[in-house]
């Protein structure tokens, strides 16, 4: 165990704060048909058969094509009152993928085929992304409400020892959990992502600030309907124009039809700061400050960092942070010629997954020797 | 603006139905942009102001309704709603959409100098289509010039 005694005196968020933070129930369920939900959090649906899992693909709309290299069982849950699906593959240690704004389970399809004979792989789409609820609310979509539902899913799965792999959002709503529950977890791969209220020079840019302000976002969203759904390609420089029939669906599952409202959820509550006009992004900036706070907490953790080479969004300057934060990690993975969503390639997906192997061989090697794994 | 504000009362609109074609939820993400739409639309907390329809360039008729929420001053969002006459279809997205970068236009000019019509946003926007999907120095060379960093 490693600089464990270090973690500062902080005010750490934890669940009850969360969970007061963010519900509000009524539209998201009702719209989804959903009736009941058991003490643990599970759904008894009239329409779902075996309660929680099911062949729902063909009810949620994916294609053939899809389904073909995203073959998992449907499974869902009820959580804060929004029908919350999962992929929850394998056996033996939990790995847990965070996947951020703009994408959904789909974009892990080969981390997860490749993983799930070493480890149990559970990923969950956020709400708001692929076969969740989509609630039309913009206010809805706080982190702290994104943290809720990883909590959710985490007691209602009774998931423990966890390896997170996390990426864009799925950083700080990870983390928020990690640095909480440190003894719940045994490692984590961290993509390109960030942890801290001072954002990213990119989340601070004009460029960035520009795009998501009132009244722009939404006719920017009206223009974007007619950008493709290949704009997540993987390999923004190769494959961006001859995308596969069931990547081209598959990218398209990651929000709804008014997928303005979820993007700008994310999108937004990265402006925010403790004096900001908004009482809930005040917040949201307080959230960041904890999560922080506690990211020292976390250094007695196997830690693997992996990014791509060529995110925009998060630059190498940034992975180098979390290399001074875990500085026994060793040097970061690159996946080389890959932008934002490199992880969803073939190669990105091989580097991922040793990662995890990684960490999960040294949590087990700590664990071995007596460590607190 | 070049929205022409027209007095709802000078118009026949008994046979007229509403498409909403935009929503802003949340206006006061940004201060300025909220004071800016204020003073253009000339809104103060006074929630009954006399009410206006607005003639966009292309002749489309539109009212623009502000929203108010206990929690937040007014107004928090905006609709935008399209009045068509009777079962008439609306315009081409692409006229809908050009009325509204015209209003737009005149907002965020009237926030950030660095933006000043509806080209440079265009610009920025072209730009930012072609970063995501190709980063590398493009991207820098626009970060170095920010005046946010």
């Amino acid at each position: 165990m490693k600089n464990k005694g270090s973690m500062p005196p902080v005010d750490l968020p934890n669940r009850r704060d969360f969970i007061r933070g963010g519900s509000v129930f009524g539209l998201g369920a009702a719209a989804s048909g959903l009736v009941g939900c058991s003490a643990s959090g599970q759904i008894s649906g009239a329409d779902t058969g075996a309660g929680t899992t099911g062949d729902r693909r063909l009810f949620n709309g994916l294609s053939a094509e899809t389904s073909e290299v995203y073959p998992f069982e449907y499974k869902e849950l009820e959580i804060n009152g929004r029908r919350i699906h999962y992929v929850d593959e394998g056996s033996g240690p939990t790995v847990m993928l965070l996947h951020g704004n703009g994408n959904w389970s789909y974009h892990y399809r080969g981390v997860i085929n490749r993983l799930k004979d070493r480890a149990r792989v559970v990923c969950h789409d956020h709400l708001g992304c692929g076969l969740s609820d989509k609630p039309a609310f913009h206010r809805q979509y706080t982190i702290e409400n994104h943290i809720s539902t990883l909590y959710g899913v985490i007691e209602a799965l009774d998931l423990g020892g966890i390896t997170f792999y996390c990426m864009d959002w799925g950083g700080p709503i990870s983390f928020a959990y990690a640095t909480a529950n440190p003894d719940n977890m045994r490692g984590l791969v961290i993509g390109n992502t960030w942890a801290w209220g001072e954002h990213v020079p990119f989340l601070r840019s004009a460029v960035w600030r520009s795009r998501h302000q009132p009244v722009v976002r939404p006719l920017r969203a009206r223009f974007r309907r007619d950008v493709p759904p290949q704009l997540n390609s993987p390999n923004p420089g190769g494959d961006w124009d001859t995308p596969a029939a069931h990547e081209v669906a598959g990218y398209d599952r990651r929000y709804s039809e008014n997928s303005e409202t979820k993007s700008m959820g994310f999108n937004r509550s990265t402006q925010v700061n403790s004096d900001h006009p908004l009482e809930y992004l005040q917040r949201t900036a307080r959230t960041f400050a904890q999560i922080e706070a506690g990211l020292p907490g976390l250094q007695h953790l196997p830690v693997r960092v992996v990014s791509p080479e060529n995110d925009p969004a998060f630059p190498p300057e940034n992975q180098e942070r979390w290399r001074e934060l875990f500085p026994n990690a060793p040097p970061v993975i690159r996946i080389p010629d890959s932008g934002h969503v490199g992880q969803a390639s073939e190669l990105g997906s091989d580097l991922i997954v040793g990662a995890i192997g990684e960490v999960l061989d040294e949590a087990a090697q700590m664990a071995s020797v007596g460590g607190v794994i | 603006m070049t929205w022409e504000r027209v007095d709802p009362e000078t118009l026949d609109l008994e046979n007229h139905r509403r498409e909403l074609v935009m929503v802003e939820e949340v206006l006061r993400q940004t201060a300025e942009y909220w004071e800016e739409v204020r003073r253009q639309f000339e809104l103060d907390d006074n929630l009954t102001r006399n009410r206006y329809l607005y003639r966009a360039p292309s002749g489309g008729l539109y009212d623009i309704v502000f929203v108010g929420r206990t929690d937040e001053p007014f107004p928090s969002g905006m609709e935008f709603w399209y009045l068509a006459d009777g079962f008439d279809q609306l315009p081409p997205r692409s006229t809908i959409n050009a009325d509204l970068w015209d209003l737009v236009r005149d907002l965020v000019a009237g926030v950030e100098e660095r933006y000043p019509d509806v080209a440079s946003l265009e610009v920025f926007e072209r730009q930012m289509s072609a970063l995501v999907r190709r980063a590398g120095d493009q991207f820098y060379d626009l970060l170095r010039d920010d005046p946010a960093l």
